[in-house]
């Protein structure tokens, strides 16, 4: 398991609508992922995946639908919708800024 | 088709809360079934598998918790962003959306102002039990004059036992006592009942009991029942009240019991019922005995349950036509069956239906300036909302924008609205319409306050559609390719639809309030007969336990006039029985000229009258003469009749020395002999526009009345003369009550207020609806000036002048008032004919009330024009043209 870093909300969203940039995936493989790409830093609950994912869906950034898994059981997959990939994209500019102001200023 | 699924989702969000519980529940054990099929991928069993996959998992309530409070705060957060963004988009435009808000207020503020009125009226039942199963039953005596006279005695026993679809039937009549417990003499306006008047109502008393028949053993009615406000007033709202006596015309009377505190008599106007009825005693106990002539009674019954109205009705008719066989009369018997709460609203209902459709019109005037303006800013963000399009914005987004500012919109409008309704309620309560105030508390109330709510949610989803067209359009590449100018049409067709239909609905409401106004022009030039300017009335005893009949009486009445009349600027007093336009009973009565004749007897209104009445009411006496001191009880039976009488009973000769078989006793017949001394002119004392009965006048001395009237004519303002009347009649006996100290002009006021009501209110509503339409016709030629300037600055460079330029502004201007006006003249000549009821002294076609609103219109239309036109000539020919 290794040391792992609770997650403030809106990097949460950021990186479950990244995890979703290259195609659908469903609860799980969403938090697999996340794991995976932040080498283990980030370890997502379900009791802070499943608000997420549906604070985003509400929010119309991804849409989930009921498909078969690669077993073939019946799992809810969310997908990016064209609004969230804007708001991934200015997400990522915003985080972009936030970080380059804070390294800035912790290094001057 | 995507927008349907949009809403279908939305839907679902609202409502299909289960089954998003049921899904995420599903949701979640297909998690729970991940993590242990991994488990078991590593060689887990099946239950260390589960074991462990659980505490990964961590506790499902609250995961669910959290995600239910996710849906809650997105839902929110939305909402907030959309009000959010229709704040923006309104705030863009703010001289629009200001206009678009303001315009709305105007007219939902007047139309909450008139629900509050339509709700205290005309919806809200009488304070009686089950009202729609009470009925009022009345004799018609058209050939008297009275097509709705009170019944007697005998009538109403015949009610009682020989009817089948009521419960009962209970009878009232309206007389006055002095009140002399321990305090100041207080005149009160009774009713005196039968034992089941309360029963038939359905009051129940507040403490105490009501009438019960043993109260009649004791001989003459020794008890009263006081109405809550008298039993605080007088006795403080002490229950120990209840069982004693008080002092009643110097008698002692028990109290039996006080009413509850939301019961008051409400009887329709003109029933002979005032509406300050504050205390109750027995009528006679023989009442079913009595003449089946002498008529008083007013007679209420309550049906059975499940009787209609129409049962009941053929029920009392079936008995006239039994009792017109039995006892045969010229006149014949037919009653007349009403329904008690219907008739009470009678008087009203007309002209609170004008009103109120009169409203109705402003609203949608005001809503459709508001559509205009709308649609005018659509038009002009069509290049933001392609953008927004272009983004991925679907159509349901925009939808729900759409809707929030509709809303938004809506809503600032009905607050503000609902503080310019307060105001105008306000300002309509100060024209002081008795016979709608006697109906109910006239207030905005929470009811009435959620029917303006209703009603601005309604207009706010409507202005959210009304712009769609607009907005939705798919073309996205033209409205975003095109320039500002070329997105323009030059004429805005459906805003100068929505300009002519505003137009038209101002005419409508022109001519009606021109009707109204002349009405009320014919009803104030009426001569009433008799002189209400600088007259002072008051009521005061004629009789007390003090002053028997009749020589103290006489003497009391002659010191009452002497003392009055020594009174600085007093020029005439005399006495009267009846007040024009009187809520108390009026008196009248058949006479003849023939003894005992055999034909139906035509009906006169009786009044009594002291010396000097005539000259005080400044009626004039044709010829003869008025009474003086010198027509006592034993002298000669004298009276005065007036031209119509005069007229109808001796055609073509004097009636003076005439003698004439009258019943000042009212036992129902004629008995007594009077000689006519004078002749006066007909007077309008009951109504100013009805047709009325031939009159009578007998001297008070001969026809003993009480309480009268007095009538002080003053050369001076007769209000500022009342603390000096009042002093006199206290100096000539402080144990009298003196009341009702008004000008005579009041009364007279009060017989034209519901046609000043109905003018002034209509009238107001026209004139705000000419200001909206001005702004509706601006708003398009303002419009219209920007979209032709590169024409017009064309057209000035090739050498036009100005004016004419201005001619091409006013013609737009000139176009669309026309057919408008057009429009309305026509659509006012149909709705003439509804109104025709109200009308008096002008027919619904009366030709100056369709022409004058045209000029005020023409004017109207050119004020809205001249901003746009000065705009249109001052442009600067460089300038238009370098700008496109």
């Amino acid at each position: 398991m290794g040391r792992s870093t609770e997650l403030v909300r809106g990097t949460l969203d950021l990186l479950v609508l990244k995890t979703l940039e290259l195609g659908p995936r469903h609860g799980i493989s969403v938090a697999d992922r996340i794991r995976q790409t932040t080498a283990g830093t980030f370890e997502v609950s379900p009791g802070s995946l499943f608000p997420a994912l549906h604070r985003l869906e509400q929010n119309g950034f991804i849409r989930g639908e009921w498909t078969q898994s690669a077993e073939g059981r019946r799992v809810k997959a969310y997908r990016l919708t064209a609004q969230g990939r804007q708001k991934l994209a200015a997400e990522k500019r915003e985080w972009a800024r936030v970080v380059g102001a804070m390294t800035q200023a912790l290094e001057s | 088709m995507r927008l349907l699924a949009r809403l279908a989702s939305l839907w679902q969000g609202l409502f299909g809360r289960a089954r998003m519980d049921a899904e995420l529940d599903e949701e979640i054990a297909s998690y729970f079934d991940d993590l242990v099929a991994r488990r078991q991928a590593e060689g887990l069993s099946l239950d260390e598998a589960r074991r462990l996959a659980r505490r990964e998992m961590g506790s499902v309530p609250h995961v669910k918790a959290a995600v239910r409070e996710s849906w809650l705060v997105s839902a929110w957060d939305q909402t907030r962003e959309d009000v959010r963004q229709a704040w923006r988009g309104l705030a863009g435009t703010p001289g629009l959306s200001a206009l678009a808000v303001v315009t709305f207020a105007l007219g939902i503020g007047s139309a909450t102002a008139i629900l509050g009125v339509l709700h205290a009226t005309l919806l809200t039942p009488p304070p009686y039990l089950d009202p729609d199963r009470l009925l009022l039953v009345w004799a018609d005596m058209s050939a008297a004059g009275y097509p709705r006279a009170p019944l007697s005695g005998p009538e109403l026993q015949d009610l009682r036992t020989r009817t089948t679809r009521f419960e009962g039937f209970g009878a009232v009549w309206a007389n006055s006592i002095t009140i002399t417990n321990d305090g100041e003499p207080e005149f009160v306006r009774i009713g005196l009942v039968t034992p089941e008047f309360f029963p038939v109502l359905g009051v129940q008393p507040l403490a105490g009991r009501l009438f019960e028949p043993k109260d009649y053993v004791n001989g003459p009615p020794g008890t009263i029942l006081l109405s809550y406000r008298l039993w605080q007033r007088r006795f403080g709202g002490e229950l120990g009240i209840v069982g004693r006596a008080i002092t009643v015309n110097e008698k002692p009377v028990i109290v039996v019991g006080v009413l509850p505190e939301g019961f008051r008599l409400l009887f329709p106007q003109g029933a002979g019922i005032p509406d300050t009825v504050e205390a109750y005693q027995l009528l006679n106990p023989h009442t079913a005995e009595g003449p089946r002539g002498q008529r008083y009674l007013r007679v209420v019954g309550r049906t059975r349950p499940g009787v209609s109205f129409v049962e009941a009705r053929q029920d009392v008719d079936r008995l006239a036509a039994e009792l017109a066989r039995e006892f045969p009369s010229p006149d014949g018997l037919s009653f007349v069956t009403v329904s008690l709460a219907k008739d009470i609203t009678k008087t009203v209902r007309e002209p609170i239906v004008m009103v109120t459709a009169g409203v109705a019109l402003l609203l949608l005037i005001a809503a459709v300036n508001v559509l205009g303006v709308l649609v005018a800013r659509a038009a002009a963000r069509r290049r933001e909302i392609a953008v927004r399009v272009a983004l991925g914005a679907g159509s349901f987004r925009i939808l729900r924008l759409s809707l929030a500012e509709g809303l938004t919109l809506a809503l600032i409008g009905a607050a503000l609205g609902i503080a310019i309704g307060q105001a105008e309620l306000a300002a309509l309560l100060a024209l002081s319409p008795q016979a709608l105030r006697r109906l109910g508390t006239v207030e905005l109330d929470t009811r009435v306050l959620a029917w303006t709510c209703g009603l601005a949610l309604v207009w706010g989803v409507l202005f959210a559609m009304a712009p769609l067209g607009e907005l939705l359009r798919r073309d996205v590449g033209t409205a975003l390719s095109a320039t500002r100018g070329e997105t323009r049409r030059l004429r805005p067709f459906f805003r100068s639809a929505l300009v002519v239909a505003q137009v038209t609905l101002t005419v409508v409401l022109l001519v009606a309030a021109g009707l109204l106004t002349r009405t009320f022009a014919s009803i104030q030039a009426i001569d009433p007969g008799f002189k209400a300017e600088g007259v002072l009335a008051f009521r005061v005893p004629s009789a007390t336990p003090a002053y028997q009949w009749p020589a103290a009486i006489e003497a009391l009445a002659r010191t009452v006039r002497t003392t009055l009349l020594a009174l600085p600027s007093v020029t005439s007093v005399g006495a009267v029985s009846h007040l024009p336009y009187d809520t108390i009973p009026n008196w009248g009565g058949p006479w003849s000229t023939v003894e005992k004749s055999s034909e139906a007897l035509p009906n006169a209104d009786y009044r009594s009258v002291g010396p000097g009445f005539f000259d005080a009411a400044g009626v004039e006496v044709v010829s003869g003469r008025g009474f003086t001191d010198a027509d006592g009880p034993k002298t000669e039976r004298v009276a005065v009749v007036d031209e119509l009488l005069a007229i109808r009973a001796w055609p073509g000769a004097s009636p003076l020395g005439r003698r004439l078989q009258v019943d000042p006793n009212s036992i129902g017949d004629p008995d007594t002999w009077v000689t006519v001394v004078g002749v006066a002119r007909h007077i309008r004392h009951r109504s100013l526009v009805e047709r009325l009965n031939e009159q009578i006048y007998f001297p008070l001395t001969q026809a003993f009345r009480n309480p009268v009237a007095y009538l002080v004519r003053t050369s001076g303002d007769p209000a500022q003369l009342a603390p000096a009347v009042r002093a006199a009649i206290r100096g000539v006996d402080p144990r009298l009550p003196i009341y009702e100290v008004q000008p005579l002009a009041v009364n007279l006021e009060r017989a034209r207020e519901v046609q000043r009501f109905t003018m002034t209110l209509v009238g107001a509503f026209a004139a705000l609806a000419l200001l909206l339409a001005m702004i509706g016709v601006y708003g398009v030629i303002a419009y219209v000036v920007v979209a032709r300037r590169r024409e017009f600055g064309v057209r000035l460079a090739l050498g036009a002048t100005r004016a004419q330029i201005g001619k091409l502004v006013l013609l737009e201007g000139a176009q669309l008032t026309a057919v408008g006006a057009a429009l309305g003249l026509g659509a006012a000549f149909a709705t003439a004919r509804v109104m025709r009821g109200l009308l008096f002294g002008v027919g619904p076609g009366d030709s100056l009330a369709y022409c004058a609103p045209l000029p005020v219109l023409a004017l109207a239309a050119l004020v809205a024009c001249l901003w746009p036109l000065r705009r249109a000539t001052a442009a600067n020919v460089v300038d238009v043209l370098r700008a496109e």
